[in-house]
């Protein structure tokens, strides 16, 4: 019976022991590879997110890049756009099955899934199902949910407060002045708190990058109140010189941090800041965290 | 290897790469930066921003009249609010006029600025620049706690090649001094999971540690298999040890990791890695079976809790202390002392459920540094061995409560009282000098020989340390630093103070206090320094007594020839008697020597 010899398949080419190798090793490498199809998923709405979002804050930014044309502004979504980025977010992320999601829990990423899904509930204006969702992640350990993540979910009821001032804000004026007073000081009491939680998660993670985001935060909340007071005392108003203490400070703070992260690329921002509010960066009497 | 090993090979290898390669892709989604969306906000300008715009932001730019004027007025509005007071409000058209200049401004309008200098917004605000501040990364630079993708993927690689140096024949020459020792640190490694342990450098740093060590120790590699054995037990214990230690550090942290301590615990590592292969090569080879012994959980290796108290002993000094304690030569000497002891006595280790050691030698760091003086390097390790060394003696006996109060060693407090009172500053003293280093080595290594041959007349009645050896040190010293002149080196103090050990060790009547409070043993050596330095002694004298030998001898023969016959204050003064006779005996140009002075005291003592 004539033998087969594995390693000749004809006179003129031969497997070496070495190519076997190098083959099996690719195949089974590559193999072992897959199974990730559930981190995919995540990856997914990872992106969706950041494009949402993205677009979301050039346009409160009024973005305005000399040089933009046409098809590039077209790239940033309008507001119908942004809010069926974060539905879609929220669709992917309601999707998993039980097996997925433990599988989620074991690879330590449950905590991120957490955070973007209340992060997009709330910039959906869901605010029961915000809730539920912050409630499952303040349970998490450290093992579970990371800096960032974690600094989110503190720091998401000062954003919804923010966010429930500007509606407040937003609304038809009224003619009655002590109903003006009445939403004036709505609006103060929301931003107050909101700041107050925007500035603890802040001096918390007084190193972490997200300091930033807080901050912006703040200073967005700032513009809301001086919009209050332009809105419901006088169209030169001002708020009260605590508060526009603090926007300083935190302007400050902006400018400061920028320099030591070097994140020169970011030094607009403070521009930008400084443009729309009316307000120097102050550091005196300002604590560095 | 033959091909189906080979295949087998093969596939193992490529299912733990995969596996890496999966878990630094989730990695990777955890920490991926995400852009978090701003709160709504209307970032249009309103009268109130544009006043503050030109009144706080630009105050100095010159302004055309019309804005002038609108600020001016909104100066006023602004102090009425304040004041509660009646104002008139701008018009509708003066609020738009003041936004518009704001928004020229911003739009650096030439219209309306060209001759007036105004400093606009610096840059235009981009979506470059918006990322920059708003895509958010998981963790700040540098603490990320997992293992990075190539060091995953890298560390997987040395994994996979570790087996295959350390399993497959012939891939390695284990002919060579060498081949031996780095064939040991591979199979030792082969326990250690790089890709997931936080080990940072440490192979590597191994690796160089174990190479140099033989190149510079070359006798220390025979061609029996107990140092490669030696290498293998202590790179396990120290890269097991050293993960635990960053893990919890990282722990503490809250899952942040800090890479200047985990260098910290890297660096001394290895340097009790280096340390014990070079101090521990001999004594581990002069019998092996105990200090390699059997690998399980009832008689582990010596030298791997050696190891490990050494490892614990210098990270857990409080920041900064460690240099007053040891530095890599005391470390060496500490680690070789502790290998003896525990060799002698297993029970330091086994008795303690293996912590006693690293206790004891954290004691006498902390007992010790806290002394006046700084005499770290030189002293606390030498002490050190002396402890360690008697205590392998008797540890029953020198350390009773070893496992509940580990600071009530008692050869520690005898060093610790002796330290303290030689150490101690000569304040308004005629004899200032300050005993070396050497010196007080030599005392504390008398005291503490004393101490183990002779315990009796150191401890009290309920076995602590009594205060025999504090009134026998105290008053001698004094004695000497009150009748002492330049002449007398502190070598000789040394010796003199070795002598009065000895002699209160033998007999506790020394300690017996005469009328004037002074102990025996130290109106001896009072007695002889006011004569022997007598100011005004003369010439002859000087040149006979005040020769180390002498001075030396003096007291010593005082001492034996005292503790021969029955101790008092009256024994003193024939001493006194006898030494002034040899003084004017000497100033008459009569022949002296030390025999004669012996045999004129135990004359008149007895």
């Amino acid at each position: 019976m004539h033998k087969i010899n594995l390693f000749t398949l004809n006179k003129g080419f031969r497997f070496r022991p070495q190519s076997i190798f190098l083959i099996l090793f690719l195949v089974f490498f590559l193999s072992a590879c897959g199974s990730i199809s559930t981190v995919n998923y995540l990856r997914d709405a990872q992106e969706m997110f950041n494009q949402t979002a993205m677009s979301e804050n050039q346009l409160k930014k009024s973005l305005d890049e000399p040089g933009l044309t046409t098809s590039k502004r077209e790239n940033i979504l309008s507001a119908s756009g942004v809010h069926a980025g974060y539905a879609s977010v929220i669709h992917s992320l309601n999707s998993f099955d039980t097996e997925q999601t433990n599988q989620l829990k074991q690879d330590k990423l449950w905590g991120n899934v957490l955070m973007l899904k209340s992060l997009a509930y709330y910039r959906l204006g869901e605010i029961d199902n915000l809730n539920t969702v912050v409630t499952e992640a303040k349970v998490l350990d450290a093992t579970e949910i990371f800096p960032r993540d974690k600094a989110m979910i503190s720091a998401i009821p000062g954003l919804v407060r923010i966010n429930q001032a500007y509606r407040v804000i937003q609304l038809p004026t009224p003619s009655d002045n002590n109903e003006k007073n009445n939403r004036l000081v709505e609006v103060e009491s929301l931003l107050h708190k909101g700041i107050e939680i925007l500035d603890e998660t802040r001096q918390k993670n007084a190193t972490h990058p997200i300091r930033f985001f807080l901050i912006e935060s703040q200073l967005a909340g700032y513009k809301n109140l001086v919009a209050a007071y332009v809105k419901f005392v006088n169209p030169v108003a001002v708020p009260q010189e605590q508060d526009t203490k603090n926007a300083e400070c935190n302007l400050w703070r902006l400018t400061q941090g920028l320099i030591k992260d070097e994140l020169k690329k970011a030094q607009a921002n403070v521009s930008f800041w400084q443009n729309i509010l009316g307000v120097k960066a102050l550091g005196a009497k300002c604590s560095s965290q | 290897m033959g091909t189906a090993e080979l295949i087998l090979f093969a596939i193992q290898s490529a299912i733990r790469l995969g596996a890496q390669a999966k878990r630094s892709f989730i990695d990777s989604t955890r920490a991926r930066a995400l852009v978090l969306p701003l709160p709504d906000f209307d970032p249009n300008s309103n009268p109130s921003i544009a006043a503050d715009y030109f009144l706080k932001v630009y105050p100095d730019v010159k302004r055309p009249r019309a804005l002038q004027r609108l600020l001016e007025k909104t100066v006023v509005i602004r102090d009425a609010i304040r004041e509660g007071s009646t104002y008139e409000p701008l018009t509708s058209e003066e609020e738009k006029e003041l936004v518009d200049f704001h928004m020229e401004a911003l739009l650096s309008s030439d219209a309306t600025w060209k001759d007036k200098k105004i400093k606009v917004g610096e840059e235009y605000i981009t979506r470059e620049s918006v990322n920059a501040m708003l895509k958010i990364r998981q963790w700040e630079k540098g603490t990320d706690p997992n293992p990075s993708p190539l060091q995953r993927m890298a560390g997987t690689i040395f994994e996979i090649g570790i087996d295959y140096y350390a399993h497959v024949p012939g891939a390695l020459d284990k002919n060579t001094r060498q081949g031996k020792a780095i064939h040991s640190l591979l199979i030792s490694l082969d326990d250690v999971q790089f890709a997931d342990k936080p080990l940072n450098d440490l192979p590597v740093r191994l690796f160089v540690a174990t190479m140099e060590t033989i190149s510079e120790n070359p006798d220390i590699v025979s061609k029996n298999t107990d140092i490669q054995k030696l290498i293998k037990v202590t790179s396990v214990a120290l890269a097991k040890d050293v993960s635990a230690r960053i893990e919890f550090l990282t722990k503490e942290r809250s899952g942040v990791r800090n890479p200047d301590l985990e260098k910290n615990v890297i660096e001394w590592a290895e340097l009790v890695f280096r340390s014990v292969l070079s101090s521990a090569g001999k004594t581990v080879a002069a019998d092996p079976n105990t200090y390699l012994g059997v690998e399980d959980d009832d008689t582990s290796a010596f030298v791997r809790h050696v190891s490990e108290a050494a490892l614990g002993f210098v990270l857990d000094q409080p920041e900064g202390e460690l240099s007053k304690a040891f530095g890599w030569d005391g470390l060496e000497v500490v680690i070789k002392a502790s290998l003896e002891a525990v060799g002698k006595n297993p029970g330091i280790l086994l008795d303690s459920d293996n912590k006693g050691l690293q206790k004891l030698i954290a004691e006498i760091a902390k007992e010790l540094s806290g002394l006046d003086n700084i005499f770290s390097a030189q002293v606390l390790p030498e002490v050190a061995r002396l402890i360690l060394e008697k205590t392998g003696e008797n540890l029953e006996l020198l350390w009773p409560e070893m496992t509940t109060r580990p600071e009530r060693h008692l050869l520690l407090t005898a060093a610790s009282q002796t330290l303290k009172i030689l150490s101690k500053k000569p304040e308004g003293a005629l004899w200032k000098p300050a005993f070396t280093s050497e010196d007080m080595l030599n005392v504390t290594e008398t005291v503490l020989g004393e101490f183990a041959a002779n315990p009796g007349w150191a401890f009290d009645a309920a076995g602590k340390v009594n205060d025999n050896l504090r009134v026998a040190l105290e008053a001698s010293v004094e004695a000497l630093r009150l009748r002492g002149n330049s002449r007398l080196s502190t070598k000789t103090a040394t010796n003199i103070l070795r002598a009065v050990i000895k002699a209160v060790a033998t007999r506790q009547e020394f300690l017996e206090e005469l009328p004037n409070g002074k102990p025996i043993v130290a109106a001896t050596v009072d007695v002889l320094m006011e004569k022997i330095f007598d100011p005004n002694n003369d010439e002859k004298v000087a040149w006979r007594l005040l020769r180390t030998e002498v001075i030396e001898g003096l007291v010593e023969v005082s001492l034996l020839a005292l503790n021969k016959c029955e101790l008092s204050s009256d024994k003193i003064d024939k001493l006194k008697g006898v030494i002034e006779a040899q003084l004017t005996a000497i100033n008459k140009g009569k022949g002296w020597d030390l025999e004669k002075f012996e045999s004129d005291l135990t004359t008149a003592l007895t």
